[in-house]
């Protein structure tokens, strides 16, 4: 199929759309000067998150006890910016895990996340320099793409090889409660994140550590050590200080019987 | 590094990236801006997305059976599980060849197996929150007292027994969801959707190497 | 007296004695009607002559069928209108959930109802793609889909002879899990009115959508919603025959969370035991 596209003769700016392309800019443009600033020496620290410390303490427990650890990268496909945070944490895991001898097992929903499960899970061998141990098809099981096939496989997963630490990480819907439930039952150490609003409630049923919302994005930069990476957080974290003073501002402009702020945000 | 090594990781880290950012930008430009060209670039994009998704269903299914295969092959731990697996999954792609995915006898099938299955696990879930509410909603500080105390009052006023002797309760409970719920759940979205916008900023700048599977090795 | 701390199995054996209770002593509960409900009623009701719906969105079978109550309810009332409705299938299993509740609605004339398959109603395809399809298919109806979910083309269906973009649909129906995604596309970017039969746990996250575009959206919670719908119609179906498992599984809610605060304070001390279940 040959794409044809003649010259772009007339290109108008989409009505209330340019505030929202503005700060897609800016954000491009702060995270850039934060990476930049990060080449030239400059280093932030991420404020502590349980959850992040807890994975090094669960691979420890999980090395000490000689059981496996458990990584579910949820239930969205590949478009969904959820899994691609569950992916790298999977990497992160594995590689760690690796290293003392702790297998990691992830359980993926759909098809195409068994590939890239089993691609990121033997780069992670590879850059743990044990690439001999790796097996197609060992470390990901695969029960089914259905929500809750997925889930009860996994619940019965846990049952049979009780792992000492249960990682979700991803988009999750109610299937998260069946797989947690389960882990409780086995005394596992869960760790949840999520940033869908409905899964967070059921994973706070379940799991000992929670990430919600934006901190799975910041704890899969943050997981890397990568200062460029931790860089991009405080570029993120720029970004969320403007949002905030705009959206105060708004709220006190609109009050006082201005719109200026809500007009030009509908720019 | 082999020259087949080398090729693979130039097409996964150098040609991914370029991809990466035609598609992007020829996306954002087509959101945010109008133009019968601009339209059609759209267009024709989104249909590839559309091809590209519906091919990745095939990759994963071909990896699945490579790796059951292998499991069968070798008497595998739970290995009759995956051949009746794989058996399970080559009818049904013969039988919606054969049927057609659309026919009664196919929609039957499904109807009567794999979506009945669903609705029991579904009903099944009922046992899992109560079981799980039952350990964790305790009160043992503030904050877990005021979780408790709002989870009791969304669960109660928006119980039929109570709407029909309370008219006002369905109001308060839109109220309670709508105001302070919606203020902490717009804060999660809102994060939630700057996170995502900068995580998709890192793969453009080619710093998710796991995403990109640009690692070394 | 020590309480001790319930297992889970025999929490559960308790809630298998409340969900039995509805089958056997019938509570009779009532639906109230919601001013959502009465809005999406009076909306419908209000289609003139000829009006495109579409009615799709993503979710699976099992989870949708909270919300079939209010859809088949729905299509009910619009078999009596002269309206044109379009499924829309986004998630692989929306395709058999609408041919599911067009068949348990009755409207078709195989079952005696008013309606021909292809000029009154017609099924869609699986448009795969998510939020990418349904844009595509928003901009460009013809280009995205070329035939129904039975091969024949759309040129031979006369209901698609006048839908060729989002300038002719004049009401979306959802009666799916990812309502959120038409709500944010089909309200949001296109200005297209969204009548939602949302699950509760739809409702309970995204309900705020109707004070966001305050007009433009109306949001059903759950099966209640479903029978409120039910009796804004007359009739009676899933809706109602679930508000009475609400009323059981509200009182277990109530005493299980008494019980476990009171074992909490009065309970058995186990130390570092944990209680295996």
């Amino acid at each position: 199929m040959i794409l044809q596209i003649p010259l772009i003769e007339q290109i108008t700016p989409k009505a209330g759309q340019m505030f929202n392309l503005a700060i897609l800019i800016l954000a491009g443009v702060l995270v850039y000067v934060a990476y930049s600033l990060a080449k030239q020496g400059r280093t932030w620290t991420i404020r502590p998150m349980e959850a992040l410390d807890a994975i090094q303490e669960g691979i420890g427990r999980a090395a000490e006890m000689g059981r496996p650890v458990l990584m579910f990268p949820g239930i969205g496909n590949l478009q969904n910016p959820q899994t691609m945070a569950g992916l790298t944490m999977l990497g992160e895991i594995t590689e760690r895990g690796v290293k003392v001898n702790v297998p990691v097992n992830t359980i993926p929903s759909a098809t195409e996340i068994v590939t890239a499960s089993e691609s990121i899970v033997r780069d992670a061998y590879s850059r743990a320099g044990k690439p001999e141990l790796y097996e197609l098809g060992k470390y990901v099981k695969w029960f089914g793409t259905d929500q809750f096939v997925y889930a009860v496989g996994g619940a019965g997963y846990i049952l049979a090889e009780k792992p000492a630490m249960v990682v979700f990480l991803g988009y999750f819907l109610a299937d998260v409660l069946v797989t947690g439930e389960a882990g409780s039952r086995v005394g596992a150490l869960q760790i949840g994140g999520t940033a869908d609003q409905s899964a967070v409630s059921l994973m706070a049923l379940c799991c000992d550590y929670i990430l919600m919302g934006e901190e799975i994005y910041a704890v899969t930069a943050a997981i890397t050590e990568d200062k460029y990476q931790i860089a991009t957080i405080a570029g993120e974290d720029w970004i969320k200080a403007l949002l905030l003073v705009l959206m105060v501002a708004g709220v006190l402009l609109t009050a006082a019987g201005l719109k200026s702020v809500i007009s030009f945000m509908w720019w | 590094m082999s020259t087949m090594d080398s090729v693979s990781r130039f097409i996964r880290t150098r040609i991914t990236r370029i991809v990466i950012v035609i598609t992007l930008l020829s996306a954002v430009a087509g959101y945010f801006f109008s133009s019968p060209e601009l339209n059609a670039l759209n267009t024709e994009l989104n249909l590839w997305n559309m091809n590209i998704i519906t091919f990745t269903l095939f990759i994963g299914l071909i990896t699945i059976y490579f790796s059951y295969s292998k499991s069968v092959s070798q008497r595998t731990t739970n290995w009759p599980f995956r051949l009746y697996a794989l058996v399970l999954i080559a009818v049904w792609i013969v039988m919606g060849l054969y049927s057609g995915l659309y026919s009664d006898m196919y929609q039957t099938a499904f109807l009567s197996t794999k979506i009945t299955l669903h609705i029991a696990i579904l009903g099944q879930l009922i046992f899992f929150y109560l079981s799980a509410m039952y350990r964790t909603f305790r009160v043992k500080t503030l904050r877990t007292g005021i979780l408790v105390i709002f989870a009791l009052a969304m669960v109660v006023l928006n119980s039929p027994i109570t709407l029909s002797n309370w008219s006002a309760a369905d109001q308060i409970s839109y109220w309670l969801l709508n105001n302070p719920g919606m203020g902490g759940a717009r804060a999660v979205v809102l994060a939630s959707g700057v996170g995502g916008m900068i995580l998709a900023i890192r793969i453009f700048m080619g710093l998710e190497k796991s995403a990109l599977r640009a690692a070394g090795g | 007296m020590k309480l001790p701390e319930l297992q889970a199995r025999q929490v559960w054996a308790i809630v298998l004695i409340g969900y039995l209770i509805p089958a056997f002593i019938p509570l009779g509960m009532s639906p109230v009607i919601s001013s959502a409900t009465q809005n999406i009623y009076d909306t419908i009701q209000s289609l003139p002559p000829g009006s495109i719906v579409m009615c799709g969105g993503g979710g699976v079978f099992a989870f949708d069928l909270e919300s079939s109550a209010g859809l088949i309810a729905a299509l009910k009332q619009m078999s009596k209108l002269n309206v044109k409705v379009v499924f829309y299938p986004m998630w692989i299993e929306t395709m058999q959930f609408s041919k599911y509740c067009v068949d348990s609605a009755r409207v078709d004339e195989k079952f005696g109802g008013p309606w021909k398959y292809g000029r009154d109603y017609v099924i869609l395809p699986y448009i795969p793609g998510n939020e990418v399809g349904l844009v595509s298919f928003l901009n460009d109806v013809k280009k995205t889909v070329s035939t129904d979910y039975a091969g024949t083309p759309i040129s031979q269906l006369p209901i698609m002879d006048g839908l060729n973009s989002y300038k002719d649909i004049d009401v979306w129906i959802c009666a799916q899990w990812d309502g959120v995604t038409i709500l944010r596309y089909v309200t949001g970017e296109y200005g297209i009115k969204v009548l939602w039969f949302a699950q509760s746990s739809a409702y309970s996250a995204f309900g705020s959508y109707m004070q966001v575009y305050p007009g433009k959206i109306y949001i059903t919670n759950g099966a209640l919603g479903g029978a409120q719908y039910e009796k804004l119609n007359a009739m009676k179906g899933l809706g109602h025959a679930a508000l009475d498992s609400n009323v059981v599984f509200t009182l277990l809610f109530i005493g299980f969370l008494v019980l476990g605060n009171i074992t909490m304070l009065y309970g058995e001390k186990n130390g570092n035991k944990k209680v295996k279940t």
